[in-house]
């Protein structure tokens, strides 16, 4: 298992925290502290056995962390207006590590709808959803308009809700 | 409002949640929450969209395409010059080591890391020959030195090198196993060499690296221009970003040097997983001058899983203290005791 991590480590460390740098710069938090968290999580819930892509998943790990130390901290950079509009909207991601992977079957579903969008929603849904660029930022990279992005959005949305409610019974 | 199949009530939360997410003014902000307030069926609807979103964040497909993505960001940066630098910065940042000099040391310096996994030839100390100087460290020790000229050196754990400065020569030599990382004072009059297995590579520009692990030798060219010589004849001359891995009684092979391949070393980092605390405690104590101790022996025997970087020390030795419901104490000497909480006071 040490070697098992420390092959993981030496592939992904500088690819997490270049990623990690690159979304909330060199910290505080700091990027190498959430690395270690998401490698301690990883360890602990004996993830290796579980994660197919522990590249992706320790990304999301460590980029959770970040988000919530900034939350702590209030620190709020890009969130800030966002939740300054409405504290009823300032509650995100209050999943853990453990209960995604409690719920892993509706996981997995989410996952096979996701890969099943069109490319351009799903890259849509990386740069807001994971890297948190604003609307005009995403408008910046792709030349959509900000009600173009809304809207493929949306649609991305609507399918991801509809393989939910259709392959689970709930 | 009739009860559709897909209800207008997911589509209105679908389209609240987008227009969210670019940025709602105040009067936007106070439909929202009218919206939400009108039924116990909008906040619901509502509710679920942002679960959904938020479960987006740990999907793996989406993870893996913003990791792509960053990682193309990077070879971009690399592309367009300064990169590699910036990269050696990153790596070097955590020890300090080019941060203490500024930009212009860095234009007239190299840094070159030598990586050695075997144990070497036997540690021979040199005869008072006034310029030789020997440095090596013990097990896990990291230490950094200064050489004559100004150059810096950072050794890794049970690494020993031998430097040798003469005239119109600088030689350095690894003569244990082990991992050095230099950062060389530039003089044109007298050329920079590291020998290194059966390797040996003469600075002619800025910044590069050099590995060995059993038998195997590479160098690696991060900045300007670096010769490289084997014993079997080989010569080369690599630019930035060119690597040649050299197996003995094989033909070099010429390769792209990945960014995340050098000094790894320093951020020494220890992974247990269900392992008694002694065991770490013992591995610690290589690394750490002041020394862990257990408040008493007993608990040697509990299972630890934990992962840290030896920078993480005291962060990552509260954490497996809490755990277990035990405390850290920092002693006066700089050293920390684990023990179980006394009482109160």
């Amino acid at each position: 298992m040490k070697a098992e991590l420390e092959r993981l480590y030496a592939q992904h460390s500088a690819a997490l925290g270049q990623a990690l740098r690159w979304r909330f710069g060199d910290g505080p938090p700091d990027p190498d502290d959430a690395i270690q968290i998401a490698f301690e999580k990883y360890i602990e819930l004996g993830a290796a056995a579980r994660v197919e892509r522990p590249r992706a998943f320790l990304f999301a790990m460590a980029r959770n962390w970040m988000i919530d130390e900034l939350r702590k901290m209030g620190v709020r950079q890009r969130h800030a207006e966002r939740q300054k509009t409405d504290p009823l909207l300032a509650r995100v991601e209050e999943r853990t590590a453990e209960n995604v992977l409690s719920s892993k079957e509706r996981f997995s579903r989410l996952n096979a709808a996701i890969r099943a969008l069109p490319e351009r929603q799903r890259t849509l849904i990386v740069m807001s959803r994971i890297e948190e660029l604003s609307y005009r930022q995403i408008a910046q990279e792709t030349g959509l308009s900000q009600a173009g992005i809304s809207r493929e959005i949306a649609r991305a949305l609507t399918a991801l809700q509809a393989a939910l409610a259709t392959d689970g019974e709930e | 409002m009739s009860a559709a199949e897909e209800t207008p009530i997911a589509t209105q939360a679908r389209d609240w949640h987008v227009r969210q997410l670019a940025g709602l003014t105040p009067a936007e902000a106070g439909a929202l929450r009218d919206w939400l307030d009108a039924s116990a069926a909008h906040a619901a609807a509502f509710a679920q969209v942002e679960a959904l979103w938020s479960d987006l964040g740990w999907d793996e497909t989406l993870n893996a395409q913003a990791l792509d993505r960053a990682a193309a960001r990077e070879r971009r940066a690399v592309r367009g010059g300064g990169g590699l630098r910036s990269w050696l910065r990153a790596v070097l940042r955590p020890r300090r080591l080019l941060a203490a000099g500024g930009a212009g040391l860095l234009a007239a310096a190299l840094a070159l890391a030598v990586f050695f996994t075997l144990p070497g030839d036997p540690l021979v100390t040199a005869p008072g020959a006034g310029r030789t100087q020997v440095y090596h460290t013990a097990i896990g020790e990291i230490r950094e030195v200064e050489l004559a000229d100004g150059s810096r050196v950072t050794l890794g754990g049970r690494t020993a090198i031998r430097v040798d400065f003469g005239r119109d020569a600088r030689a350095v030599r690894l003569v244990a196993g082990g991992d050095a990382l230099f950062e060389v004072a530039r003089d044109e009059s007298r050329p920079f060499t590291v020998q290194a297995g059966t390797l040996s590579a003469t600075v002619l520009g800025t910044v590069f690296e050099v590995n060995r692990s059993s038998g195997t030798t590479a160098v690696g060219v991060v900045e300007g221009r670096v010769r490289v010589q084997g014993q079997g004849g080989g010569d080369a001359v690599l630019q930035a970003g060119d690597r040649i891995v050299a197996e003995a009684g094989a033909p070099w092979q010429r390769e792209q040097m990945q960014p995340d391949q050098a000094a790894r070393w320093m951020q020494t980092r220890l992974a247990y997983r269900d392992m008694p605390l002694s065991d770490i405690v013992a591995d610690v104590n290589r690394y750490h001058a002041g020394g862990v101790r257990l408040g008493s022996a007993d608990l040697g025997a509990l299972r630890v899983t934990s992962s840290f970087r030896i920078d993480q020390l005291e962060t990552a030795l509260s954490g497996i203290a809490l755990s277990h419901g035990l405390e850290l104490v920092r002693t006066g000497d700089g050293g920390f005791v684990i023990r179980r909480p006394g009482p109160a006071e």
